[in-house]
């Protein structure tokens, strides 16, 4: 009951049908596969891993934005997966979601101040007046001015654009932001004023943070845990130093060996793990372990396991899914 | 030296608009060598990719006005050549490869189509003859099975494949300079690794020269022998890129550095970050473009720009980079 957010065995299947000539196939994409995290108030959990993995699904589905084909999904102990609306409408002012290009999820035509103000009209939360000093405190919490207010979106930068959203998200003081890639669209300088602003807000508000990305190091400077998901599960989840210090399954030393290091001495160094192949099809996935095609650390494993056997995620600080790692 | 490849001095590009001229890039100069990688990093807008589309010529003479004193691809001056001369250079002396590859891909044609077809036209080759060096080509770039990925179209592929295809394809008539913007950008870290590491190969067995632009700095430390920093359409900063990472002399390059989160960094440190942003484009400052985001800013940088100054093995245009490079010391 402790946690804010707790997931349980969450799955999505996509199925999309084409018609052919003669026949209808079916195809169904696993995007998401036995998903299971808890997230605490004011903690931040950090979801990562490449194209196909199911990162944003997973955000997705906890944002309310798609419905999981199974699965528990609880904020505080309230039953969101496959809710009603009834259920939902209080909820989502304790969950906002941000996104990666605050581009698209700004209207033109509304000022930024009427943005920000918009998700309290909606939830009728206080009066016109309280509305706009709150609105113009949020502008100033994320680094704007009062000033902005009268302003429409296109006048903006893209990091401005971004503080923008994040007001707005804030604007119903939500105990928990999904962040989709809230930096990737930002230039590095920029990025790391976004970075920041994240965390100061997290101490001064108190906010848990569910933060999807693809830059490990991003989501190290974030987040205290981070789950690693390959082709829809989760094949890691740890606490961040012992994460980035002594990573277990495979796929995770991989990953964090591709990372660039903007260090052109260690670059040229350090021990690189170069995978092979491709990413897994998600319409006909492995047998076994997922990864078990390029992993290859599977010929330490007794017999062909790997290939038959699909390993699970134990429960403990620090799990992998790995035969290798399971004593 | 007579192995420069590529050799640009004092490019610059400006497109007219509505609202005025717009300067996308001023007094560029860099030379790059045979076998050598050398990176432009900079941030949107910064003038890279310009500058990358200017020495390909792919600027449309409409509506972008591009200047250089010299222009060389090899020994060919490219400088107002005429779309049919360009056609002569381009695939055989100077290739691109692109962030997104579906931009170089037919979807329309199969790989082997659009391959052979560099062949036919800068090499006379046959139909028959293009294949087999088509299907050696997506061989030496890694791709499995590559009689039948020749006989495949593009959408059949994923990213780094597609990615390596258009490394096949720029490389097909071993031009001596490749230039990749932005090659593995749109990709995953571990397929950017697979690419990066492919380039690397080819360069070493073709001798050919690379000029990379990015706006990652791991991308650059990763790969680049030198590089080049831009902002706001010039170079500010180029060095080796060892000394650039070690000792940044410009301020901006400094910022920049500090604001990448690093995998061996504190977490629980605030990230430095460059205030600001940078100038919009069309807006020319009189003095140094970095000047208002800059935190060593005198008066004099609010005036004055400073040129770009040449100090051992490397260069930076700031009025405090002298002192702190050591010379005169």
């Amino acid at each position: 009951m402790s946690a804010l957010l707790s997931v349980r065995a969450l799955e999505k299947r996509f199925t999309t049908r084409s018609r052919g000539l003669f026949r209808r196939t079916t195809h169904t994409v696993q995007a998401v596969a036995d998903v299971s995290f808890e997230l605490e108030r004011g903690s931040a959990l950090g979801l990562v891993g490449e194209s196909g993995s199911g990162k944003s699904t997973t955000a997705r589905m906890i944002a309310g934005l798609l419905a999981p084909t199974s699965g528990s999904i609880r904020l505080d102990g309230v039953e969101l997966a496959g809710a009603a609306e009834a259920v939902w409408r209080p909820q989502r002012r304790r969950l906002q979601m941000i996104f990666q290009d605050p581009y698209a999820s700004l209207d033109p035509r509304r000022t930024v101040g009427a943005t920000v103000i918009e998700p309290m009209i909606v939830q009728r939360l206080g009066k016109p007046r309280e509305r706009r000093v709150r609105a113009l405190a949020l502008l100033e919490a994320v680094g704007l001015s009062a000033a902005h207010a009268g302003r429409y979106p296109h006048e903006f930068s893209g990091g401005q654009r971004q503080r923008v959203g994040i007001a707005r998200a804030l604007a119903l003081e939500p105990e928990l932001l999904v962040c989709d890639e809230p930096v990737s669209a930002l230039d590095v300088s920029v990025q790391a004023q976004i970075i920041n602003l994240f965390k100061e807000l997290q101490e001064r508000f108190g906010l848990a943070y569910l933060f999807i990305a693809h830059d490990l190091a991003v989501v190290r400077s974030l987040c205290e845990r981070i789950a690693v998901m390959y082709a829809g599960r989760i094949v890691e989840l740890a606490p961040r130093d012992s994460l980035f210090d002594s990573p277990r399954h495979p796929y995770t030393r991989a990953l964090l060996s591709a990372v660039p290091i903007a260090d052109p001495v260690l670059a040229r160094t350090r021990e690189r793990i170069v995978l092979l192949g491709d990413p897994p099809s998600l319409h006909a996935p492995p047998s076994g372990c997922p990864f078990h095609p390029r992993c290859s650390e599977r010929v330490r494993v007794k017999g062909d396991r790997c290939a038959r056997e699909r390993p699970e995620l134990p429960h403990e600080s620090h799990s992998a899914a790995c035969h290798l790692s399971v004593k | 030296m007579s192995d420069i490849a590529l050799d640009v001095l004092d490019l610059s590009v400006q497109f007219p608009t509505d609202r005025g001229i717009v300067q996308a890039v001023s007094g560029v100069s860099f030379a790059l060598h045979a076998g050598e990688t050398l990176g432009i990093v900079g941030e949107s807008g910064s003038g890279k990719s310009v500058t990358s589309l200017a020495t390909m010529g792919l600027l449309d003479p409409r509506f972008a006005h591009v200047e250089a004193a010299v222009l060389k691809v090899g020994d060919h001056d490219v400088r107002n050549l005429s779309e049919r001369a360009w056609r002569a250079i381009r695939g055989r002396e100077i290739a691109m490869i692109f962030q997104d590859p579906m931009t170089a891909l037919n979807p329309f044609l199969t790989i082997e189509r659009q391959m052979s077809e560099v062949l036919e036209l800068h090499e006379n080759a046959t139909r028959k003859g293009a294949r087999s060096r088509v299907v050696a080509a997506l061989s030496d770039v890694g791709i499995a099975d590559p009689e039948a990925r020749a006989a495949g179209y593009p959408h059949e592929m994923s990213g780094g494949m597609r990615q390596r295809v258009g490394i096949a394809m720029a490389l097909l008539a071993k031009p001596r300079v490749l230039i990749a913007d932005e090659p593995t950008t749109a990709l995953d870290v571990t397929v950017q690794a697979q690419i990066l590491e492919l380039l690397h190969k080819l360069q070493a067995q073709h001798g050919t020269a690379i000029l990379l632009i990015t706006h990652s700095l791991g991308v650059v430390a990763e790969a680049c022998n030198r590089t080049s920093v831009m902002y706001a359409g010039r170079i500010v900063e180029s060095a080796t890129t060892e000394a650039l990472f070690a000792r940044p002399l410009h301020p901006y390059t400094r910022g920049l550095l500090a604001s990448v989160p690093r995998l061996d960094g504190n977490p629980y440190r605030r990230l430095a970050s460059i205030e600001g942003q940078p100038p919009a484009p069309g807006v020319v400052l009189p003095g140094c473009a970095f000047a208002p985001r800059c935190e060593w800013r005198r008066d004099r940088c609010e005036r004055e720009r400073p040129e770009l100054e040449r100090f051992v093995g490397r260069s930076s245009a700031c009025f405090e980079s002298r002192a702190l490079s050591g010379a005169g010391e």
